[in-house]
């Protein structure tokens, strides 16, 4: 039971890590605290939904044109409004963000109502198991394409163009604004990739969970705590920090008072930030 | 600091803040629009936003059926014959107006809405709302002002407890619901020789879950039942694999829970996953929703659940079936159901209770409220009839056990109206 | 951003006392205005928020670490005098001091332990802390667990504060407030006030002279917790009801921080402002929106939040020193008078 509770957890947690990552990148490149990102999760969950109402696409076949739409709609965000909170102080972007999820969540909610809506597929549904263990499928599937979005992430980073000009202009702005970088169009595609990421979870998740106008904020919160736990501005740390939450709250809903499931991974962090104040693996 | 980018001079931009503030002020102290005389007033309370919008919009859609009702002439019999004239017919046909106030399911926020709907746009009545903790707060409102209320969907035991004399439920309370669920398990272990001995509570963690979750563990011993394991989770989970994983570790007999819509969805599919077969007994809402039989399908896996509603009683009920058809025809595809079956109950009360009264007099209000007497023919549910006791608590009102049967509830006891046998040993999935 | 209530008008001191003085007798009087029972507890509320607005200011504004949990601490006020009222049959009047003192305690052990932390991480850690209390609470079944407490009715009576009627609350609300404000102002003049913005403006450079930054970080933190509790203890004694969705709330916790970002941080008038401008927005856009199409009122309160801020980010109290400004200009060249002392 100890192991399955484990396994579990990783593989919920892995769903939790690609929504923190997504966060953690735009933290760490651009400081900026975004308290949208669980609202980007809903839209893209409600894209998968009316992809599948429409065509009947599972939304695995739906992440691509999420992934397509929230990174232009990324990029829109960064133009009409993040880039004005830029360089002020983090209250104001937690206010703007906040304000910003208000807005989308209830624009939502006006054109969609409160339903729960369900996606219902039968490809790749179900279980397997192995060594005894109950391996969910869906979650599987989430999991691989964690590790791949990581991939993915490290390639478009080190590699490609606008990976190189995004690195360069988090290192040093002044830098690579002397070397021609447009570090405006770099923060539009940090934007862009990072809600390309949450895309990618809340194509999964529509799968798993209902979706509704605030089903993402939960989320959000979680990736916040994963992000900070991690570390601010560490890919890798918001990965482990995803994973631990996932675990952590798993195994303690397991073995210990139910109900302390989520005070347990709150107190964790907040433990954690007393032994290492920058998170885990925190570098700033 | 980097050049902040104006889209706007100081000027422009100060002035456009100072107006809208202007506005702000204005409208605010300006208050709401007159109404017309001749007009009854009802303030009605729901939680169009927040956690439970769902319900909320289910509540809100059946109480704009009634004011349909009410206010135009349709062929369909009531107290007092309300539905077949235009308007209330023992007030000179004045029509009905519900004018409608959010609590978005927070205490603060209900009690705001009532203050509001009281005193500003002064109404003759209320209705409202669903959780139990609203209630409390809007009952000591309208408690404070002498104003009636009808609360046709709050199941905590306490609110007709306070001895308030303006405050009446058509609704059934927890106890009554819980000793159902209770009875009908004693009953399935006599007659048909079943091991129920374990139970697991696994209820939600706001004010309805908690109230079920600590009626049902006081009631257990008296009921020969052991309550093994306590699991309350947090609504809007976002996963509940721990949950589901201590119940496979604790294996109990019987699994009792109260969800709402979207963690029996969640619960649900969690169960699939990892192949609990254990019998489940809930305490409607999320487990009574038609979503959650069009959702799983098959997968509904025999889920019992106390109910007041089954689709049946479309058939068995011909004023459940026109109330169905005018929910479907105002773009609520659900129809009808338990809740929507409640909220009418206590709307019609209400609506007949102004009636009798002949006038928009509170007192003369809460006058008619307490000789409340309707027969059950005249309600959309199955009950006995509406006739509220000196607490202003409805004396009539029971409860049934539903068992899901692929995209159906079918009722399975009492005995004497069940359409089927009870499944109680489980297939796999 | 020195500016507060007191400043000079044209050189002469005795017009701002007068202003003052017209002030509070107009707010002294305010319940022979606002007779409307619905009036009077958006007064009352936007007092409230007032108060908790100005304690937020002291850790957010002046020590400029933004605490995003404060609900915890306005929680332990309402619920120490309540369980003390009806346990021991403690007048709120000392249940609240009481609470006042637990919240202290309770702030000391969170600050020794993160106020170390960098401003994000700090946030996050009062928003974990609070969602812990607020599930805790929940299922802790000596305060209630998720039902909550109901008061039970003495009113009225002066010894567990409460009354029927509106206007008591009001002024003790009110004499809160101005309590309050006056202590802001009073630190703002002070030493605390002059090195915490010594500490904005350079941090290292103000370490070197020895300002002790985190002691002054604790002292606001505590203060803030105190009179968040009381005010806690207040609600209580309003609203005759409290449970943790009702006091425990993350969205009211950051609700707390985006009114004071709205007024203006780190300055005695901005809270007030922020209080006046927000409460009876949310309340307007509810009457008005919160019925007919769901959720509209939340998104023009959005909408509105975001556009005040592109507007100004400093907040209402730099758009009053620019209106002050431009009246001035304006005063300048229409009559030639000669104006001092404009600030900058």
């Amino acid at each position: 039971m100890l192991l399955q509770s484990i396994a579990s957890g990783l593989l919920v947690g892995s769903v939790y890590a690609i929504i923190a990552v997504g966060l953690t990148l735009i933290w760490g490149i651009m400081e900026v605290v975004n308290f949208a990102h669980g609202s980007y999760l809903m839209l893209s969950m409600y894209i998968c939904y009316v992809l599948h109402m429409l065509m009947g696409f599972d939304p695995l076949l739906s992440m691509p044109i999420a992934v397509v739409i929230l990174f232009f709609i990324g990029i829109g965000t960064y133009k009409t409004i993040i880039f004005r909170i830029m360089n002020a102080p983090m209250l104001f972007q937690i206010f703007t963000t906040f304000a910003l999820q208000f807005i989308i969540n209830y624009t939502v909610f006006l054109i969609a109502k409160p339903t729960f809506r369900t996606v219902k597929i039968t490809f790749l549904d179900g279980v397997v198991k192995v060594k005894g263990l109950f391996l969910d499928n869906a979650m599987i599937v989430s999991a691989l394409v964690c590790v791949l979005a990581f991939l993915f992430l490290h390639i478009f980073l080190q590699f490609t163009k606008i990976g190189k000009g995004i690195r360069a202009t988090t290192d040093n702005p002044r830098a690579a604004l002397a070397l021609g970088i447009d570090i405006e169009k770099m923060y539009a595609y940090t934007w862009g990739v990072s809600l390309a990421l949450v895309a990618v979870a809340g194509a999964i998740l529509s799968r798993i969970i209902y979706t509704h106008p605030t089903v993402g904020d939960k989320f959000g919160l979680f990736a916040f705590v994963a992000v900070a736990l991690g570390g601010f501005g560490s890919i890798y740390g918001a990965l482990l920090g995803g994973l631990m939450i996932g675990v952590v709250t798993t195994v303690t809903g397991v073995y210990a008072i139910p109900w302390f499931k989520l005070p347990s991974i709150f107190a964790i962090f907040i433990l954690t930030l007393i032994v290492r104040p920058r998170g885990l693996l925190g570098w700033k | 600091m980097r050049q902040k980018k104006t889209f706007m001079k100081r000027g422009q931009k100060i002035g456009t803040v100072l107006v809208i503030c202007g506005a702000v002020f204005g409208l605010t102290l300006g208050g709401p629009a007159m109404l017309s005389a001749k007009e009854v007033k009802i303030g009605v309370i729901w939680p169009l936003t927040g956690p439970n919008a769902y319900l909320g919009g289910t509540c809100k859609s059946m109480t704009d059926v009634v004011l349909d009702l009410i206010n135009n002439s349709h062929d369909i019999d009531s107290p007092g014959d309300m539905f077949r004239s235009k308007g209330l017919p023992n007030l000179g046909g004045a029509t009905v107006k519900f004018i409608y106030g959010d609590d978005e399911a927070k205490p603060d926020v209900g009690r705001s809405a009532a203050e509001r709907l009281v005193t500003v746009d002064k109404v003759d009545a209320m209705q409202g709302t669903v959780m139990s903790g609203v209630s409390t707060v809007i009952s000591q409102v309208t408690e404070k002002y002498q104003v009636p209320i009808v609360n046709s969907n709050s199941t905590s035991p306490k609110l007709t407890q306070r001895g308030f004399k303006w405050f009446f439920r058509t609704t059934p309370h927890a106890k009554t619901f819980i000793g159902t669920i209770l009875a009908f398990l004693k009953d399935l272990r006599d007659k048909k020789n079943l091991k129920i001995e374990t139970i697991a509570i696994v209820c939600e963690d706001t004010q309805w879950g908690q109230d079920a979750a600590d009626v049902i563990r006081k009631n257990c011993p008296k009921y020969g039942l052991k309550v093994v394991v306590d699991i309350p989770y947090a609504q809007e989970s976002t996963s509940v694999e721990a949950e589901v994983l201590n119940l496979k570790k604790t294996n109990p007999d019987v699994i009792f829970m109260s969800s709402y819509d979207n963690d029996a969805i969640l619960f649900q599919k969690t169960y699939k996953k990892y192949n609990l077969n254990i019998p489940i007994v809930a305490n409607n809402t999320g487990h009574t929703n038609q979503l959650f039989g069009d959702t799983f399908g098959k997968d509904t896996h025999f889920v019992m659940t106390r109910d007041m509603w089954s689709a049946s009683m479309l058939e068995t009920i011909p004023l459940a079936k026109r109330l169905d058809e005018m929910l479907k025809k105002i773009g609520f595809k659900a129809g009808m159901n338990e809740t929507t079956g409640r909220v009418f109950i206590g709307t019609l009360t209400l609506m007949d209770a102004i009636n009798r009264a002949g006038s928009t007099d509170k007192k003369a209000i809460q006058k008619a409220l307490q000789e409340t007497n309707i027969p059950g023919s005249y309600l959309a549910l199955p009950w006995e009839g509406v006739k509220f006791d000196s607490n202003g608590q409805n004396m009539y009102g029971g409860a049934i056990m539903t068992q899901w049967h692929d995209r159906q509830l079918k009722a399975i006891w009492p005995w004497q109206i069940s359409e089927t046998d009870v499944v109680w040993k489980l297939p796999s999935w | 951003m020195l500016m507060g209530k007191r400043d000079e008008v044209n050189g002469r001191p005795w017009v701002t006392w007068l202003l003052l003085a017209l002030l509070i007798f107009l707010l002294l009087c305010l319940p022979l205005f606002i007779r409307g029972t619905y009036y009077r507890h958006i007064v009352i509320f936007t007092l409230m928020y007032v108060v908790l607005a100005q304690a937020w200011n002291l850790i957010g504004g002046y020590a400029g670490q933004i605490a995003l949990g404060n609900m915890v601490f306005f929680a332990i006020g309402a619920y120490t005098s309540t369980i003390l009222t009806i346990q021991f049959d403690l007048s709120p009047w000392l249940g609240m001091w009481v609470g006042g003192g637990l919240a202290v305690l309770v702030s000391l052990g969170l600050g020794l332990a993160v106020l170390k932390l960098e401003g994000h991480y700090f946030a996050m850690s009062t928003i974990a802390f609070g969602e812990i209390l607020r599930t805790v609470f929940s299922n802790w079944r000596f305060v209630g667990g998720a039902q909550g407490i109901s008061l039970p009715l003495h009113s009225p009576s002066l010894y567990y504060m409460q009354w029927a009627n509106k206007v008591p609350y009001y002024y003790i609300i009110l004499t809160m407030a101005v309590l309050v404000t006056v202590l802001v102002f009073l630190l703002d003049r002070s030493r605390f006030g002059f090195y915490t913005k010594a500490i904005k403006l350079d941090d290292v450079a103000a370490r070197n002279r020895g300002i002790n930054a985190f002691k002054l970080k604790l002292l606001a933190f505590a203060l803030n917790a105190f009179i968040t509790a009381m005010v806690g203890s207040f609600y209580a004694q309003y609203i005759l009801y409290i449970s943790p969705s009702s006091v425990l709330l993350l969205v009211t916790s950051i609700l707390l921080a985006v009114i004071p970002i709205v007024g203006g941080v780190g300055t005695v008038l901005g809270p007030i402002l922020g209080a006046v401008f927000i409460f009876p927005l949310t309340e307007f856009l509810r009457a008005m929106f919160g019925g007919l199409a769901m959720g509209v009122n939340y998104i023009m309160f959005g909408a509105a939040a975001i556009f005040v801020i592109m507007v100004e980010p400093l907040g209402f109290v730099a758009m009053l020193s620019c209106i002050k400004r431009w009246f001035r200009r304006l005063m300048e060249e229409k009559g030639g008078v000669e104006v001092e002392g404009a600030e900058g």
